[in-house]
Parts: C-alpha cells; sequence; structure tokens
C-alpha cells in the first residue's frame, strides 16, 4: 500500500486501522513504512481516507506473496481458494483426511496480528522436515522444499505477511514429539503463532486431548467441531 | 483456513459466542452435487441459521458479500462495507459456493439450528466453533455425534509482542487479523471518554472482518467493561 503525497491531508484517519503499525507519520508527511507492510488491504476497504490518497501499487514477485498470504479477499494461486490455509478439518467428513490415529497441524506463523516473515516460517518448516507430512494443497507448501524446509527461492525470505499457515499430519504416537519440537522452534522464532492440533473423535470423547494432557499440554476451552453432516460421508 | 479458532476470553464470555460455518470440500464432485443444486442448498442453510437470532450472517453473492451484522445500519457504511439485511442474506439469489456463516450468543439457538440442519440433509459440512463442551451437549441434543476437532493450544514464541488480553479478546474474534490493535483500543477510549457509543465502536470493529464471524454483542460487553476500567483508572489518577 502507498499514499499519494498530494492527496493526502494528513488526518491522520487510516492510521489506527492498519493490523502491523506500518503507517506512520513524521512532522509533515504520513507514509506507509513498505517493509512492514503486509498488503493486507485493511486501510483501504476501511474507506478511512476521504481523499483518495491510499492506494494499492501493482506488486510483483516475491512482494505478491505479501497481499496472497495477508489479505482474505485475495485467492491464492497454488489453492485457488480464498486464505491462507487450505479446507483442513473442516470437511474431514468428506475427505477422510484425517483419520483415526492421525493428527493434523496447522502452525500458524504471525498470528494472532503480530505479522512473520518468510525467514521465520523457513525455521520452523526446517525443524519439521524429515519428521512429518506437509499438506500438498498447502500454500506454504509450494514455497519450501518438503525434504529439508528450506525455502525454494531465497529472496522470499525477506517478506513479510499477516500470516502462515504451517499444515502437516503424523500419527498420534509421533504427535507429543512434533509438540515438542515446536516448544524448541518457539524460542527461536522473531514473531508468534497460534497452534491448531486437529484430531478425529471417538463418539464423545478426543483420544489425543488426553494424550497431550498427559503430556503437560494443555489445549484451550474452545475450538472447532465438525458435527460429521457432510455427505457423501467418507 | 483456521479463522474461528483462537478466540480468547473466560469461559463465561467464550460460552456465549458460536461460529456455525457451512463448506463444501472443492475438489469434491459428489458433495457439489448431492442432493440437489449447491446454490439452493446454501440457500436453505441461509434459510435455516437466520431464522434462529444470528448476530451476524454472511453469505457470498456474485462478486460481493452479503453481511448481516447485528447493530448495523446502512449510515455505519464506511469504505467497501457495506451493511446487510438479514432477510437480504437470507434470500440471496446469486449465492457463490458452499460456504456461509452464522454466529450465535445462545447454546439453544445453536440447537435447534443443528437439529433443522440434520433433518434437511443438506449435504453440506457444518463446523461449529464454541466451547467444546457446551458445543458437544448441542450436538448431542440435536442428535449428532462430533466427527473431527480443531483444538487450539495457544499461541507460541515471543508473547511479549502481543496486546493485552482484553484487547486480544476483541481482535481474536476475526482470525484473519483484519482488527488493528490500535483500533481496537481506540474504539475504547472513545467509549470511556463519550465520543461514541459501545454499539457504534463494536460494530466500527465488526465491519473489518470481512469472512463476518465478528460477535457484536461479545464485543459490546468486552468494550464496556474495558471502557469502564478506564474510566475508573483515570478517576483514580485525577
Amino acid at each position: 500500500m502507498k499514499i499519494y503525497e498530494d492527496r493526502c491531508v494528513r488526518c491522520r484517519n487510516c492510521i489506527i486501522y492498519c493490523p502491523v503499525g506500518a503507517i506512520k507519520e513524521t512532522e509533515n508527511s504520513v507514509y506507509v513504512d513498505q517493509e512492514l507492510c503486509v498488503e493486507c488491504g485493511v486501510c483501504l476497504r476501511s474507506g478511512a481516507c476521504r481523499n483518495g490518497a491510499l492506494y494499492q501499487p501493482q506488486l510483483g514477485w516475491p512482494r505478491i506473496l505479501r497481499a496472497q498470504f495477508s489479505d482474505p479477499l485475495v485467492p491464492h494461486p497454488s489453492t485457488g481458494i480464498i486464505g491462507r490455509g487450505t479446507s483442513e478439518m473442516k470437511t474431514n467428513d468428506v475427505t477422510g483426511r484425517f483419520k483415526e490415529g492421525e493428527v493434523g497441524f496447522a502452525v500458524e506463523m504471525g498470528r494472532p496480528g503480530v505479522s512473520t516473515s518468510f525467514a521465520d516460517v523457513e525455521k520452523v518448516a526446517m525443524a519439521l522436515a524429515g519428521r512429518v507430512k506437509f499438506e500438498p494443497l498447502n500454500p506454504i507448501t509450494s514455497l519450501i522444499d518438503p525434504e529439508t524446509g528450506k525455502l525454494r527461492d531465497p529472496s522470499v525470505g525477506r517478506e513479510r505477511v499477516l500470516s502462515a499457515i504451517i499444515e502437516f499430519k503424523t500419527s498420534e504416537e509421533e504427535g507429543l514429539e512434533i509438540l515438542r519440537l515446536l516448544k524448541e522452534v518457539s524460542r527461536e522464532v522473531e514473531t508468534v503463532f497460534s497452534l491448531c492440533v486437529i484430531s478425529r473423535c471417538r463418539d464423545f470423547e478426543i483420544p489425543f486431548r488426553s494424550r497431550m494432557l498427559g503430556a503437560g499440554f494443555q489445549p484451550r476451552i474452545n475450538g472447532k467441531t465438525n458435527v460429521g453432516l457432510g455427505r457423501p460421508l467418507a | 483456513m483456521t479463522h474461528t479458532n483462537h478466540r480468547r476470553g473466560s469461559r463465561e464470555s467464550l460460552s456465549r459466542d458460536f461460529v456455525i460455518l457451512s463448506m463444501i470440500e472443492p475438489t469434491s464432485g459428489a458433495q457439489r452435487s448431492y442432493g440437489g443444486p449447491l446454490e439452493e442448498r446454501v440457500r436453505r442453510f441461509l434459510e435455516i441459521c437466520g431464522r434462529h437470532g444470528p448476530v451476524a450472517l454472511a453469505a457470498r453473492a456474485r462478486g460481493r458479500r452479503l453481511r448481516y451484522l447485528k447493530g448495523w445500519t446502512e449510515e455505519m457504511n464506511s469504505g467497501v462495507h457495506r451493511a446487510s439485511t438479514l432477510e437480504e442474506v437470507m434470500r440471496c439469489e446469486e449465492i457463490e459456493g458452499g460456504v456461509g456463516h452464522a454466529v450465535y450468543t445462545d447454546r439453544e439457538a445453536v440447537i435447534e439450528v443443528l437439529r433443522e440442519l440434520r433433518e434437511a440433509d443438506l449435504g453440506l459440512s457444518i463446523v461449529v466453533s464454541g466451547v467444546f463442551d457446551e458445543v458437544f451437549k448441542a450436538c448431542r441434543r440435536a442428535g449428532l455425534k462430533p466427527h473431527t476437532v480443531n483444538m487450539s493450544l495457544g499461541t507460541w514464541g515471543k508473547v511479549e509482542l502481543l496486546p493485552d488480553e482484553t484487547i486480544l479478546e476483541l481482535c481474536t474474534m476475526c482470525g484473519h487479523a483484519m482488527i488493528s490493535r490500535k483500533l481496537a483500543e481506540t474504539m475504547i477510549e472513545r467509549v470511556a471518554a463519550g465520543t461514541m457509543t459501545p454499539e457504534a465502536a463494536a460494530v466500527e470493529l465488526g465491519k473489518q472482518c470481512t469472512c463476518n464471524v465478528f460477535n457484536t454483542v461479545r464485543a459490546l460487553e468486552i468494550i464496556n467493561r474495558a471502557a469502564a476500567e478506564m474510566k475508573r483508572v483515570k478517576a483514580i489518577n485525577i
């Protein structure tokens, strides 16, 4: 995002809308810090600027990734769907993507509202590579070598996005080890990540929840439940 | 997409916060065609959800999103954000895809919605976000069994970068992080200063959440609580 200097009246109305604090001011101007801006489009959509001073320039590679990962109205070319991830457990009743005895993970880098560099995404992906099966349809998987977790194009590492989701699955047995590994790598990143763990239910029980509690990992009281109404059932 | 996971708050507050999502698997032709045209089934989903007092109801129409949000009136429109009435969303003739969202504060309403969705057999995948105990109780009473869950293990890493918990309670109601911490802080300050109503502040936050899964009723409670605390602290410091 950029600001036409000649149209900006320095009312500062747009500043509060930026999720990553990229709109800054000096004594004489208001400008968008291009390093921090994640191209999410929130400021433009908000209508905060009544003078048409905010504008979205054409984005080339690799900066285009900022919009693809940060703006939920921009479909990602690798998935064709709007958003940063996949349909994960939301359609598991018809896909059977997560079977009994398997655990799905979604490591959402930069969430909530902190943002992340792809260098940090790479750090986590490298720690996981070789241990898990990265979700092939996920946009991050298309950017990394799944064997090593390294970014295919090193120039991508400098880009920042509001969030990026690393999705993968493993067995219940391996799941607890993965949680310990994520705990270790969480100390090495310069951002935050929100962590999702997906598990099949057995009647009204969640077997992997009990295993996590036993190992000292405390899931939050709230989350998402697929209620099994999708048809045809997997 | 994990956008309704990781909502933060106390058990009491989260127990009045449910999101119901309909979706189909994009790669499944069988789900797309199950039981008739997809658009009609999504319209039926929206009609069922709309009859049980949602705080929010959203549909994807051709080239736009139809968004009903409790408290949002036409004069509050700004930028690209446009309010729809509940009836407009329920009777949309231009449904696109299998996605629809509804937000509730009342478990009884969720039970009724689930019961009707089970009877309607629409073939859409339905996900309910909320406190697991509450959602599982709702499933039992609606005659459903939970199939798969997505649990949150919270936030890891440099958590010192996060804003305070009250701001997070507001901001995490948009999982795509479209609500900035500065906007949430400013809304609370304006309500505390008496320059904005808490209802308008809740809607201003909710408008930024383009998926329309923000709960304005819950936000109102959080904003009122935070604004009262801000006034109390200010009074002590005078």
